[in-house]
This record gives C-alpha cells, structure tokens and sequence, in this order.
C-alpha cells in the first residue's frame, strides 16, 4: 500500500503521472467523470489534500477539468491528451536514451538493439 | 437525553457489583444473627440486634460504594475526565446512584424492622416507633454524606499526590493529612464559640420517646436526668451538612485543576 | 488551531517537555512522531485539558485550554480501558449522550465501515475491534481537533489498514484538525500533511511532508532517520 510511491518526489506528483497513464491508456476516457478527491484518496491511502493536489496540478495541465457543483473530468480536447501522450513517451524514451549513453552504447546500438528486443519481445507476447 | 442523565445510567450499571456485595453481606449479618438466635434459644433479640446493626451498617454504604466507583473511573481517568461536564456533575451523578441504592435497602430493613418491632415488642407505642425511625433515618444519611464527602475530599488529595508518589506513601501522606485535619477540626468545634454557634435545636429523649413511664427509674433525679438530657442537637446537624458542602466543592476543586490523566 | 507557547512540563521532578513552542492550523492532518517517552502523549494531554502545563500557555482556537476544552476536542487515548459492560452500541449511545457535537449517523457509517457488529459486548471485543471501536467513538463528533494517541499501537497490519482509510473517509478536512501521535510511519507516511518530531521533550522538526519530498527528496523514514541522529 505504502508502496506505491516512492520517497524522493512528491505524492502528488506522483498521483498526478498515474493518473495521466490511466488516461492515457483509455482507462479513464475522454469526458469521464474523476473519482471524488476522497474516493481517490481511500484507493490509493492518500491524504485528500494530497489528492486535491493533484486534481489541481491536472487541470493546470488541462488534462482534466472542474464543473462547478459536478466534479471533475477528463478533458475531451484530444489535442491535449495526444500531446500529453507524446510528452510522455519522450519523457520515457529521454531517461532510457540517458542510461544507454551513459553506459557508451551508441545510437546505432540503441536502434538494433531497440529493434531485436521488439522482435523477441513481440513474438513471446504473441 | 440530558447528559447527566445517561451518565446516571452508567453509573447504576457501574456501581451495581458494589451493590451486590452490600447485599450479600447484610444477608449474611441477617442470617447469621436469626441461625444463632435460634440455636441460643433467643431468636427476636439477635435478629433485632442484628437489623439494628445492618441499618447501622448503612451509614458506610456511600463512602464504601464512591471507593468502589471511584477505583473504577480511576483505571480510566481518560474517559471519566474527558468531557465538557463538571467534576460536580460527575460526581453528583455518583453520588445520587449510592444515594438511590442505599434507600432501596434502608427502606426495605426499615419497613421490615418496624413491622418486627411492632409486633414483637410492645415495649413502646406507635409514636415512639416512627419518631425513632425518623431519628435515625435523618442520622444515618447526614452521617452517611458526611463520612462520604470526607471520602471525597481526601480521595481527591490522595489522587493528587499519587501522580508524584507511588500509592502507598501518597495513602500515608493522605492518612497523616487526615489526621491532622480531623485534629484541628475537632479543636475548632470545641471552642465554646462554635459551640453558641452550633448547639442549637436540642432533641431531648422525651421528644421521641413519648408515653414512656420515666418513672420506672427508681430514682425521680435520674428519670428526671435522663428525659432532659439533649441526644443531639439540630445545629450540629446543619454544621455537618455545610461542612460536608464545603468538602464536596473542595474536592471538585482539587479534581478539576489538580488531578491530571 | 493549536497553539503551544513555551509550554514546559515537569513531573516531580522529570522533564517531559522543555520550552515547546508549536502552531498547528486546521485543515490538516498532522503527525507527532518520536520514540518512547519523548513527551508526544505528555503534549497531546495537554492539548485535551487532561493534563496542565507547568509553564508557558496552551490555546485551542485562541481558548485557554482548561479540562473543558473537551467541548472542542475529541481525545482518543492510547490506553485499552472502557466500560466493559457497554456494548457497542450502548458505547455509542453513551458517547452521543455526552458529546453536543457527536453525529450518530455518521457514527454507526464508520462503525459499519469498521465491520463492527453494534450488538457485541466490549469485553468480548478483540483487541482490533476495541481499537476500531476507539476511532469511531472519537471520529464521529463534528469537532474542530481531533486527537489520537498511537492508535496503531499493538494492532495487526489489517486493521492499521482499517484506520488508516477509515480515517481518509471520515475525517473532515475542511473543518477539523487530526494530530496522531505514533510511531508506525510507514502506516502514515502517506495520510500525513505535516510531520512533527520531537525527541527529549524538544520540538526537532516540522516540516510539510510534501515540501520535504519536494525539497530534500526525503520521505518521513528518512527524514526522521537524519534528524534523530
């Protein structure tokens, strides 16, 4: 339970990059209603300001939206959640481009060997 | 609900073993005194003897019944204390218990022991019999709250100094205090000052005993003597009860900014 | 709010708290955090009126905090002690009978929440259930402090987790203020707005639990790890 997050950044933020990836993958979809900040905090064992944080630290990204009196939602611009997604990914693929180059693999490397893994990979999955 | 109330009904539930002990042990005085009346062949005489011990006996029933109560709440000071209430109306709603449980019984032996005086001894007439219940009914509850506000007073100050001590010195200290305090009282009561200021309202024997032949003494001095000596004294009855008043706000005083959880 | 100004505590002659000074404001769920005997119970005492500083002032919503202050606040105590003969729901009812501000609906929410059965009698209790019992009796009153003396303490991982999100749902943050006093943090690491350690009777520390991830990318086992060196 605890163990969700980690020590070295802030719940809310953390919360906040859970939740995008919930959006992200559909599986909280354009237009659906958020669960209450409380509902959220018992979930994941938050303090609710922490949530509320979140919920504000999202919406200042767009991701989502607050209606007066209803709650909050996941925004139908889908301008905003495909950049979001493309955010996302470069986010992911700068911090594994980082270790591969600190470790001294060079790009031509990084792409064969990107492109083996996906082959290995995609025939275990299938 | 009133608050005070509910707290009432706690303390019924509360205090009822102390109950049960009471009545266990007059049942045991009772019978006791009727099995060995009736083996020495003298049944009326000691089970007189012992209803008059067990009405007697009650005069001890609220000190004994606040201790049991007040040993209670003292393992859980957290919750007794921990309320918007009074400290006079947590331990009013006790006192009240004891007082209601200790008139259940009282009413019973004395009813019953009226009943047995008037139909075993025809030694005084009706009067006499209800003037000495009323006697000593007004007794045994003044002496009754006043022992038990002297409880109270010093329970408070016991409580207080065991929160440095452990409990037997805080009881020696509390025991010294007491005589000390009994001592100075008892001093101050005899200065012929307080004694104008108290010994007022004399009862005299034949007050109560009426239609009683005095002259059944063979000497008419001491009959004499006997009927007009005071027994007790109105004001010492009202002393008792102002300063049992004066203990009782005392120890909610010492409960309220002394006692800590 | 809470206020300590130079609050100092002696017992006979022992030290439990030395020149605390402490502000904490609603809205927040705080934790008291120290080893045995660092004077974390001693200070929560003294915020429910059960117990008198020996020097400096205590305030509650700017009251003097005497005894009575319980009209403001619910103090749940570390100790295992009740009435026995209550049952659950007698317990309650007692508690509601004695509190203005206790709200028996809400009470038997969490009492269901807790999966208490109202009909057991309280010496039949388990341990876990007389400590789920403890939470609901203190969290249903709509009070603007709320105290709660290690309220994990001896309790089995389900049920820490039991309060833990019984105390997610039921505490009203926009209200009130809820000061726990433990020292299972991991339990709390994550319901905790601010964290406060105190070690020998001396305030060590108060940080936002945020703020701290944020700033010194340290969790509150860290944190107090650095400081009680």
């Amino acid at each position: 339970m605890a163990d969700i997050f980690h020590s070295s950044q802030p719940i809310y933020q953390q919360l906040a990059e859970r939740m995008k990836k919930q959006i992200i993958r559909g599986e909280l979809a354009p237009g659906d209603k958020l669960p209450s900040v409380r509902e959220t905090g018992i979930e994941v064992s938050v303090n609710p300001n922490t949530v509320q944080r979140t919920y504000r630290e999202l919406e200042s990204m767009h991701i989502v939206e607050s209606r007066r009196g209803q709650g909050t939602f996941v925004t139908e611009n889908e301008e905003v959640l495909e950049s979001i997604r493309e955010e996302m990914k470069t986010e992911v693929m700068s911090t594994f481009f980082k270790g591969m180059h600190e470790m001294g693999y060079t790009n031509e490397e990084i792409k064969h060997g990107l492109i083996e893994f996906l082959n290995e990979k995609g025939e275990q999955d299938a | 609900m009133n608050a005070w109330l509910s707290l009432t009904k706690k303390e019924f539930q509360l205090g009822l073993p102390a109950f049960l002990i009471v009545l266990i042990l007059y049942a045991g005085i009772l019978s006791g005194g009727y099995f060995i009346g009736n083996s020495v062949g003298y049944t009326e005489g000691l089970l007189s003897v012992a209803l008059g011990f067990v009405v007697t006996l009650h005069i001890f029933f609220l000190p004994f019944y606040l201790y049991y109560s007040l040993s209670a709440e003292r393992k859980r000071l957290h919750l007794w204390l921990h309320t918007p209430m009074s400290i006079a109306g947590l331990l009013s709603s006790k006192i009240v218990t004891g007082i209601i449980f200790m008139i259940t019984t009282f009413a019973v032996f004395v009813i019953g022991s009226t009943n047995f005086f008037l139909h075993s001894l025809d030694f005084f007439n009706q009067e006499t019999i209800f003037n000495l219940i009323g006697s000593i009914t007004v007794f045994v509850f003044t002496l009754g709250l006043f022992i038990a506000a002297t409880f109270l007073f010093f329970w408070s100050i016991f409580l207080t100094f065991s929160q440095l001590m452990n409990d037997f010195i805080s009881f020696i200290l509390t025991f010294i205090l007491f005589l000390f305090l009994s001592w100075i009282y008892g001093t101050v009561m005899e200065l012929s000052f307080m004694q104008t200021l108290t010994n007022w309202g004399s009862i005299q024997l034949n007050d109560i005993i009426v239609g009683f032949e005095f002259d059944y003494f063979e000497n008419a001095f001491e009959a004499q003597t006997m009927s007009e000596s005071s027994i007790f004294y109105i004001g010492n009855f009202v002393r008792d009860i102002v300063v049992a008043a004066i203990m009782f706000i005392a120890a909610c005083w010492i409960i309220e900014k002394k006692v800590e959880v | 709010m809470i206020t300590l100004t130079d609050v100092s505590k002696r017992y006979g002659t022992k030290k439990a708290l030395d020149h605390v000074n402490l502000e904490l404001t609603t809205g927040k769920l705080i934790g008291l955090v120290g080893e045995n005997g660092s004077g974390k119970s001693t200070t929560l005492k003294l915020i429910a009126g059960l117990n008198y500083p020996t020097n400096g002032e205590v305030r509650v919503d700017g009251e003097k905090v005497t005894r009575r202050i319980a009209d403001s606040v619910s103090y749940l105590s570390e100790l295992d002690e009740y009435y026995r003969f209550f049952t659950v729901k007698k317990s309650i009812e007692f508690q509601a009978s004695q509190f203005k501000d206790f709200d028996k609906e809400k009470a038997y929410d969490i009492l269901k929440f807790m999966k208490l059965d109202p009909n057991d009698k309280l010496k039949q209790l388990s341990k876990g259930n007389r400590g789920r019992l403890k939470i609901v009796l203190s969290l249903a009153r709509n009070v603007p402090v709320i105290l709660m003396d290690e309220p994990f303490s001896g309790l089995d991982p389900m049920v820490r987790n039991s309060i833990v999100k019984g105390l997610i749902s039921f505490i009203d943050l926009e209200k009130q203020l809820v000061l726990i006093t433990t020292h299972e943090i991991r339990e709390v690491e994550n319901i905790l707005d601010e964290v406060v350690a105190i070690k020998a009777g001396s305030i060590i520390g108060h940080h936002n639990v945020e703020e701290l991830r944020e700033q010194k990318q340290m969790s509150i086992v860290d944190w107090m790890t650095e400081v009680y060196e």
